[in-house]
């Protein structure tokens, strides 16, 4: 059994995705494929090697590319706009031939086919991909807005192609002389440039995982027999004695066999705190030692490593995202067979019911319909609306990962938030000091003292006494007691200051009803001389905003979660205090992806709020996943949208954005058909036995005009709305 | 005149403490140095613009842990 990760190319939307899936799993010996539209990828199962390889020709015979590793994305953004800058080119040219002061030169028919020459590579090159989905469309009955462009600007071409070429046919079997070259022209050119939108405001979603793997050791030191040995990672066994300096990172998982230290373990639990280890104590790999030197035996190296299941974690949730099915395709495959349906009935009733030469005008009118069925504007309709509301939200601090983020937010009905970094500032911090005297100068003390210790809790205090302007004294001894606290002297005076234990230890007593507090945080005690005589409760702030966040969700009937790595004590402190509806604590990475598949298997659309590396695999999956900007790489990458400076109001801006974008989406599309539509019965020939007339050519290029500025003035309103 | 005793964590041969000896006897504010490899003390006799802290800053620059710092 092994697994394959292929990089597929040419998937336009989620239904190819799952075409892909489903044929691919016919192939004997294929176990799973999981296809991802987002990331254009699939992992495969493949039970031997020998499968890759067919594996690979059925992925290529359905009409995709299988892409080689490497930097390709970007050539193929800077080519597509080539492309439509030719495109359009062309297109202006065929114009100025077609209906602008070359229309009748140099001769009727010389015309023709000059415009015939420029519109080939438009529709043939340019336009490929719209013309294969047609194929598709016959091939499996699957359509989506492709296949309408495809539709309309093939059977336009064709038809004028034919009536060109043989024009003396064409005109003996009463073919209409009408050539809609042009039309083929700026149909293409615009869905293009939309396409080409959509691609630039698409972010590419496998950078999470890169950003994972960088967080790992590349090298770790060993101790054979007595010496230091610098070897590579992935030479590690289990069993190796690894000896970690301060500030380097763990470099697999394993059990301290030596010394003591502090270390930085918010990858795995979010919280900024460093955790105490001693001889005995579990390591894990890619947290940050912060200050002892210490030896550990590794236990799990390679795939096993905790690091190494987040990796894999991401990587499976990323692949069994289901992607949504886009607002406009889903309207195009309804619209495909209307169109289909009433194209066929024009030819039927112009056959059996129109006069003579029945062949062509039924002909004639056929591809009408099938040419005004087709607008332009609505390769227009999505991108327009996504790229107005991107670029308004990014000078609001929004960056948002492209046009199906906006469709998923309008859908959310339930939000997961991490608590330290998303609802709280993620940095320890004095929430409380009291003193039973003096206070100013147990302060200015205290914080002297805790200037030369680097513990972010002394950090805290040290910031707590800068801020009152407090200018520091050089203590005259200063000792750490590991994991406990600080015992130092400054002139006469002696200090104990940490935890509970370390003053007992002390024998001080660590009881005064005067410094009692009903604070939710970590305690600093500080005795002076043998006394208890100050306390500091040390937590994490919730952001002022969080409250309102939480009663506008509520508002907008959104379910709320908490589910965070801290304990039950202060999970439930901040939950009560935010009124989130639902808690979980002590939650681990694998926990948090649970509870967001839990809720989708409830049908709810889940929204995942969080800043550090243990939310990525919950991030990944959730339906809409939101990053502080704040926070790490890791979750950023592993979001659809980040919210720099960590602003929690935004969350609400931009579901109320994406409400309205979603709406203005709906309307484009309103828009975009409204006027090709009403078109259509004109098209097919209603207005002939009035007065004879048959649709004339300029009236599909008013239509498609009028449609494009009414979708790109609707989209422009977006600005006012943020 | 300032007398400090830092003892530090990370020290484990003569390579350490001449690591250390080195650096600090680069420092003109710095007159002596003395190193307990045992006791994993280093002992410094320094002006009196020179702040305990800096010279804990430089031990920790040098990969070394400091656990206690005295006057003496």
């Amino acid at each position: 059994m092994s697994q394959l990760q292929l990089k597929i190319g040419g998937m336009s939307c989620a239904s190819c995705a799952s075409n892909i899936e489903k044929s691919v799993k016919t192939i004997a010996g294929v176990e799973k494929a999981s296809v991802n539209f987002a990331t254009e990828s699939a992992a495969i199962e493949v039970s031997s090697e020998d499968i890759a390889k067919k594996v690979e020709e059925n992925i290529i015979s359905l009409g995709y590319s299988v892409l080689k590793e490497g930097g390709e994305n970007k050539v193929v953004q800077e080519n597509d706009f080539l492309k439509f800058i030719i495109s359009f080119t062309l297109s202006v040219i065929l114009f100025l031939f077609a209906m602008g002061p070359l229309m009748h030169y140099p001769s009727h028919l010389a015309n023709w086919w000059i415009q015939l020459v420029l519109a080939l590579p438009i529709w043939l090159w340019i336009g490929v991909s719209f013309q294969k989905s047609v194929f598709h469309f016959f091939k499996t009955g699957q359509s989506n807005m492709n296949t309408l462009i495809g539709l309309g600007t093939s059977s336009a071409f064709l038809y004028s192609a034919f009536v060109t070429i043989f024009n003396d046919f064409s005109i003996e079997h009463g073919l209409t002389q009408t050539v809609y070259f042009e039309a083929v022209g700026f149909i293409i050119s615009f869905v293009f440039l939309g396409q080409f939108f959509e691609k630039k405001a698409k972010k590419k979603a496998k950078e999470a995982l890169d950003a994972l793997l960088k967080l790992g050791a590349k090298k770790a030191t060993l101790i054979k027999d007595g010496k230091e040995v610098v070897v590579d990672i992935s030479d590690v066994v289990i069993g190796d004695i690894i000896r970690v300096r301060p500030g380097e990172k763990i470099a697999v998982d394993g059990v301290v066999t030596k010394g003591t230290s502090s270390i930085d373990e918010s990858m795995i639990s979010g919280e900024p705190l460093p955790v105490y280890k001693n001889e005995g104590d579990s390591v894990f790999a890619a947290t940050i030692n912060n200050e002892g030197v210490m030896e550990y035996r590794a236990t799990k190296v390679g795939s096993d490593t905790f690091l190494s299941h987040i990796v894999q974690f991401v990587e499976n949730a990323q692949n069994s995202k289901p992607s949504i099915q886009r607002y406009a395709d889903k309207i195009s495959s309804i619209f495909v067979p209307i169109v289909i349906i009433i194209a066929i009935l024009t030819f039927v009733l112009w056959f059996f019911l129109g006069p003579e030469p029945k062949w062509g005008l039924s002909i004639s009118n056929l591809i009408a319909v099938l040419v005004i069925a087709c607008p332009c504007a609505l390769g227009l309709a999505t991108p327009t609306a996504v790229v107005v509301a991107t670029g308004k939200a990014s000078q609001r601090g929004l960056l948002i990962g492209g046009g199906e983020v906006i469709e998923k937010a309008t859908k959310v009905d339930a939000i997961i938030f991490d608590k330290t970094g998303t609802l709280t500032v993620g940095k320890p911090s004095v929430i409380e000091f009291k003193a039973i005297a003096d206070d100013e100068l147990i302060l200015n003390h205290v914080a002297s003292i805790e200037a030369f210790s680097e513990h972010p809790i002394s950090k805290a205090i040290v910031k707590f006494a800068q801020d009152k302007n407090h200018d520091l004294v050089e203590p005259d001894l200063f000792e750490i007691v590991a994991g406990k606290g600080i015992k130092a002297s400054i002139g006469d005076d002696d200090y104990v200051i940490g935890s509970k234990k370390l003053l007992v230890e002390n024998n001080i007593s660590a009881d005064d009803n005067e410094l009692h507090s009903n604070k939710v945080g970590t305690k600093v005690l500080v005795a002076k001389n043998q006394k208890l005589i100050a306390s500091f409760t040390i937590g994490d702030e919730i952001k002022f905003e969080a409250k309102d966040v939480m009663t506008h969700l509520h508002g907008l009937g959104v379910e709320t979660w908490l589910i965070t790595g801290d304990n039950e004590f202060v999970a439930h402190d901040v939950a009560k205090n935010l009124g989130i509806d639902n808690v979980v604590a002590n939650a681990l990475p694998m926990d948090k992806l649970e509870y967001v598949k839990k809720l989708q298997a409830q049908g709810k659309k889940v929204c995942m709020l969080g800043d550090g590396v243990n939310d990525a695999p919950a991030l990944s999956l959730a339906d809409l996943s939101m990053a502080m900007g704040t926070g790490t790489d890791v979750a950023m990458n592993a979001s659809d949208v980040t919210i720099i400076g960590g602003d929690l109001s935004k969350v609400v801006s931009f579901l109320i954005l994406s409400n309205k974008t979603m709406r203005v989406i709906k309307e484009n599309l309103l828009l975009s058909m409204i006027y090709n539509s009403l078109l259509i019965p004109i098209a097919a020939g209603l207005l002939y036995p009035i007065n004879g007339q048959l649709l004339p050519p300029v009236l599909a290029s008013v239509a498609m005009g009028l449609s494009s500025i009414s979708v790109v003035t609707n989209s422009l309103r977006i600005r006012k709305f943020i | 005149m300032k007398n400090l005793m830092y003892t530090v964590e990370g020290m484990k041969c003569g390579g350490c403490s001449s690591k250390i000896e080195n650096r600090f006897k680069a420092m003109p504010e710095i007159t002596t140095v003395e190193i307990a490899l045992d006791a994993k003390t280093v002992k410094v006799t320094a002006s009196d613009e020179v702040s305990p802290m800096n010279l804990k800053k430089e031990l920790e620059g040098l990969g070394f842990q400091v656990v206690k710092m005295e006057k003496f």
